[in-house]
């Protein structure tokens, strides 16, 4: 639907403020370079910024990707040149990320040098997040859905009556907004970028599901094509796993898949014994009456009303670290920087408890009075730092989201930058495998192979500056006198009847 | 009795673990089986006597002559015969099957060490007064059960060509026909309720294998099979109960063992309970170690330790290798005893590396010594680590874990075969003789309540899994998994549809039945 639109006309158009961004950025630069993917809307911002640009002594490239090798490099060389003063013109470049970024090129160096000169203002698309804010995706969704031309349906004779046109009403109110917005969002969270088409398609999508007025004319239940239920159809249930990577992704968020305990039981015996209708009576239910599956969720936001682990928590840290850059858990006492850090500590050696762990790892938090020294001297600590501070990129790089993760740095000498300090840079699927083990989820490991080797990296750092985990150095401090202990700890055995943990104290 | 390291290791680990190795190939299971029961020796004719024998039988029987006049392809014939009696008769079993045709002198003691763990299932079942009947009627309904044709099928062939092979061989010297004497299990484990529940199944369903008209229609070789299936599930599951360790077992399976649904959180979850269940195992051999350390210490008490719970251990390089040192006590003995001598060069890097020991002496917790031995067993073919390998090997043999290819991620599913098993069983079971259908709910639940295997929904199993952190499956899919299994029973024409959600599971062709 998106796809013949746009062949045939142009004027479909929604302001994001780019445009503006650049306008109001651009003093002093002699190079806007605007990269993304494939669907990003780089053209169409660079068509909508030319005429304020053209009279300026701008040169434009529309498709720096469509351009031969020795095209590009000689564009890069006026580019540098441009830089230095050597040359008056100024460049405004549309690239593909992909293109732009392989370091196969054997210029890829000076692309690099390029993207570090403060003369040159970089616009990542990759990192947009359309979901970010409310009313921006209100003004998407509604501005699209409003655009399609409904004056075909006039003759029909299932006009006003069609489950199409239901659709286009029901996707633009409220609270179905809302969710929809949580649902991209919950894409975004994990390190999914929706390109612009990509998010046009997908809305087009959701009304038809893929399928023409003809199509459900001829349909015995026009109802099954109801909105909730066309992103997460199984083919069990007459729909397809076949589509676009997007589409499946989508799929996988699927609310029906959320467990809610005694709520399916009973929601089952009420709709006799029929699956499918409690699948779309959830599905339905998340994104028309949110509240009530909230109730049964306590303490949950709507990302925990769909089919994603951990990703409120990853939300949570994520903006936490948009705000202030770093966080460490000696003086955040958040819970889920706490989870992270029980799950590192667990991961580094699955066989200690918890009790194990806040005695080893977290001296600062048991006592003032208590002081913990371990037997190597060496106390560590995670610091969390957000990708943008750990690289030393800029803070006004547009747009600031991004979704790629965090870096968890083992912070243990003084002396040391952080990027010396080993580190872990943890995306939304390690993240959830940290969380698990945070809390004692056992389950096989998924880990995939990339984050084993770094995992095992990391854990072998954390277990070296550890040093000995289970035998330490007490001080107790009171009214002045002190006393040193050794102490060491026995668990206890999963088969026995006895779960006490034993330490045992000695002088 | 003078006996070796090895000999120890093994006796200590049956009564340990209630096995002391993997029975594989399947056919081992039943092998061990009728070696309880028949208890005869194995003759002294040679081999190539045998065949001689059995090669004059067939020359002089009158029903049976070869064709072949020409001399040169006769002896081809009867060599190829030669051949495929070596190969096939008068040696028992064979790795993986037994002979065609069957008899009851193939069954013979092969090795005089055996594992007790059907006798022990079966006759430890019983009230001490009954077990000798019992047997004595066991081996009865065996006989019959292997032996005596009662099916619709008739093999005249088979029998004939029986009597032909061994009617010259020397009949085999029986022993004796009381039940073997047990050779004092001590395992306080077997009387958990569990457990002796689990005896108790197991001697209904061997009975009702042996005398229900549901598997009477099997022909001889079917009859073995299903004998076969029947005994090494109940490897696998005596293995589960074992690993709970007093506790009720839950095993959350599939309802069809293809790979269909491997997404579901249903899926998940019974790769979860998988090995949830394998790492009790190890955690069982963590605690036979650290038993059979404490023991050791028990028995060579120094006035010098002070505690049987902590070693100091160190390392000292002798002869350019390290050699690992405890102090009061000698390390090498302390190893021997639990492990066998090949194992010694090899377990020393691994306590050495495990433990991080040094020249300097450290304080070690004996738990932390039985952690290094059972690293050794994952590492290496140990006899721990081969009681764990059954619990994959074995269950894969009574097809019931998959997929049955070499992978770390297993799970329990309900094939055809065991399927079919079960519902003999249940419909063997029921009190009304000679009815063989029952609503589908109802065998579920049987199922769970007498095996401990979940299919459908259930609180229990859902608190059970969260009890051991395993991420429960949510409810649409519990209901997906059944529609699995009635797909499974659908397959072996096993189900009939009374409504929308009301089946009928039944088997046909019973003689007698009422369906």
């Amino acid at each position: 639907m998106y796809e013949e639109r746009r062949e045939e006309d142009n004027t479909f158009f929604v302001d994001l403020g780019i445009e503006e961004y650049i306008l109001n950025h651009i003093e002093g630069k002699r190079v806007v370079l605007l990269t993304g993917d494939a669907g990003d809307g780089k053209s169409r911002i660079l068509n909508n910024l030319w005429p304020q640009l053209s009279s300026e002594k701008w040169d434009r490239v529309m498709d720096y990707s469509a351009l031969e090798e020795q095209e590009q490099e000689l564009l890069l060389d006026n580019i540098s040149e441009s830089l230095q003063g050597k040359d008056k013109k100024r460049y405004i470049v549309a690239a593909n990320a992909g293109i732009l970024f392989s370091n196969r090129k054997n210029y890829f160096s000076k692309v690099r040098s390029l993207l570090e000169n403060p003369l040159c203002l970089t616009i990542d698309l990759q990192k947009r997040n359309l979901a970010k804010e409310h009313e921006q995706f209100q003004i998407l969704v509604r501005s699209f859905l409003s655009y399609q031309n409904l004056t075909e349906c006039n003759g029909c004779p299932q006009n006003r009556k069609c489950a199409f046109q239901q659709n286009f009403s029901a996707v633009c109110e409220e609270p179905t907004l809302s969710q929809l917005q949580q649902l991209y969002y919950a894409l975004f969270l994990k390190g999914i970028h929706v390109t612009i088409r990509d998010f046009f398609s997908s809305l087009a999508f959701l009304i038809t599901r893929g399928i023409d007025c003809t199509e459900l004319l001829r349909c015995d239940n026009p109802d099954d094509f109801y909105y909730s239920n066309n992103f997460f159809k199984i083919p069990e249930e007459g729909g397809t796993r076949s589509g676009t990577s997007l589409l499946t992704s989508l799929w996988n968020l699927d609310p029906a898949r959320r467990d809610s305990d005694d709520y399916d039981k009973e929601l089952f015996a009420k709709l006799n014994g029929n699956l499918y209708a409690l699948n779309a009576q959830k599905r339905k239910d998340y994104f028309e009456n949110p509240k009530k599956l909230l109730s049964i969720h306590t303490n949950g936001t709507e990302l925990d009303l769909l089919n994603g682990e951990y990703l409120r928590e990853f939300q949570e840290l994520l903006c936490l670290l948009e705000i202030q850059n770093t966080l460490d858990s000696v003086e955040e006492m958040n819970p889920t920087v706490r989870l992270i850090e029980r799950g590192l500590n667990k991961l580094s050696d699955p066989y200690r408890t918890n009790d194990e762990m806040v005695l080893f790892d977290s001296p600062p938090l048991t006592s003032p009075q208590i002081k913990i020294i371990r037997s190597t001297n060496h106390s560590f600590q995670y610091v969390y730092c957000s990708e943008p501070f750990y690289r030393g990129e800029k803070e006004t790089r547009y747009p600031l989201s991004d979704n790629s993760g965090f870096y968890c740095v083992l912070y243990y000498e003084d002396d040391k930058e952080l990027k010396e300090m080993p580190c872990l840079h943890v995306d939304y699927p390690l993240f959830c495998e940290i969380a698990h083990a945070g809390h004692n989820i056992f389950r096989h490991s998924n880990i995939l192979l990339r984050d084993a080797a770094q995992l095992k990296v990391f854990m072998t750092s954390i277990v070296a500056s550890s040093g000995s985990m289970k035998r330490f150095k007490v001080q107790l401090t009171n009214i002045g006198k002190t006393s040193n202990l050794i102490v060491s700890i026995q668990k206890p055995s999963p088969l026995s009847t006895s779960k006490e943990t034993k330490l045992s104290i000695s002088k | 009795m003078n006996k070796t390291p090895s000999r120890v290791d093994m006796k200590r680990m049956v009564d340990y673990f209630g096995m002391s190795r993997e029975i594989s190939p399947d056919i081992a299971a039943l092998h061990m089986l009728l070696e309880s029961y028949y208890q005869i020796s194995a003759t002294r004719q040679s081999i190539n006597d045998k065949i001689n024998g059995c090669i004059q039988g067939i020359e002089q029987n009158p029903f049976v002559y070869c064709k072949e006049t020409d001399s040169l392809l006769r002896d081809e014939i009867f060599s190829d015969l030669r051949d495929w009696l070596q190969s096939y008769c008068f040696t028992g079993r064979q790795r993986d099957r037994y002979p065609i045709p069957f008899d009851k002198k193939l069954i013979y003691r092969e090795n005089k060490e055996r594992n007790d763990l059907f006798m022990h299932l079966l006759y430890q079942g019983l009230e001490e007064k009954l077990r000798e009947e019992q047997f004595k009627a066991d081996q009865k309904a065996l006989d019959a059960y292997l032996f005596l044709n009662e099916s619709d099928v008739y093999f005249p062939m088979t029998d004939l060509f029986t009597r032909m092979i061994f009617q010259n061989d020397r009949e085999p010297v029986k022993k004796k026909t009381e039940p073997p004497e047990l050779d004092g299990l001590d395992a306080s484990y077997f009387d958990s309720p569990p457990m002796k529940d689990l005896r108790r199944r197991f001697g209904k369903d061997f009975r009702n294998h042996l005398m229900s008209p549901l598997f009477k229609p099997y022909d001889s070789f079917r009859r073995l099979n299903s004998l076969m299936l029947l005994l090494n599930f109940y490897t696998t599951i005596y293995m589960v109960f074992r690993a709970m360790n007093g506790g009720p077992a839950y095993i959350l399976a599939k309802g069809s063992a293809d790979l269909s649904s491997s997404e579901s959180t249903l899926h998940s979850a019974a790769l979860s309970s998988f090995s949830d269940i394998r790492e009790r195992i190890f955690q069982l051999s963590e605690e036979y170690y650290c038993d059979a350390i404490k023991s050791y210490l028990s028995r060579n008490k120094s006035s010098k330790r002070k505690t049987s719970d902590m070693l100091c251990m160190y390392v000292q390089l002798q002869e350019k290798s390290l050699t690992i040192k405890i102090e009061n006590l000698i390390w090498e003995d302390l190893r021997d005893s639990l492990t066998s001598a090949r194992a010694k060069e090899v377990l020393d890097q691994i306590v050495i590396d495990y433990l991080q020991l040094g020249e300097t002496k450290t304080t070690i917790n004996v738990r932390d010594l039985a952690k290094a031995f059972v690293d050794y067993s994952k590492k290496r073919a140990s006899s721990a680590r081969k009681v764990s390998a059954i619990f994959g090997v074995q269950g894969q043999q009574a097809k019931f874990v998959y997929p049955r290819r070499n992978s770390s991620h297993k799970y329990y599913a309900m094939s055809q075969d065991l399927t079919e098993l079960f519902l003999r069983l249940y419909l063997a079971d029921q009190a009304a003789p000679g009815v063989y259908s029952a609503p589908l709910d109802d065998f579920t639940e049987w199922l769970s309540r007498e095996y401990g295997i979940y299919i459908c929904y259930s609180s229990d199993l859902v608190s059970f899994l969260r009890s051991r952190s395993i991420k429960a499956p949510i409810f649409s899919d519990f209901e997906q998994n059944r529609i699995d299994f009635i797909n499974t029973l659908d397959n072996l024409g096993a189900l009939e549809k009374r409504s929308d959600n009301s089946y009928i599971v039944e088997i046909h062709g019973i003689a007698g039945g009422q369906n």
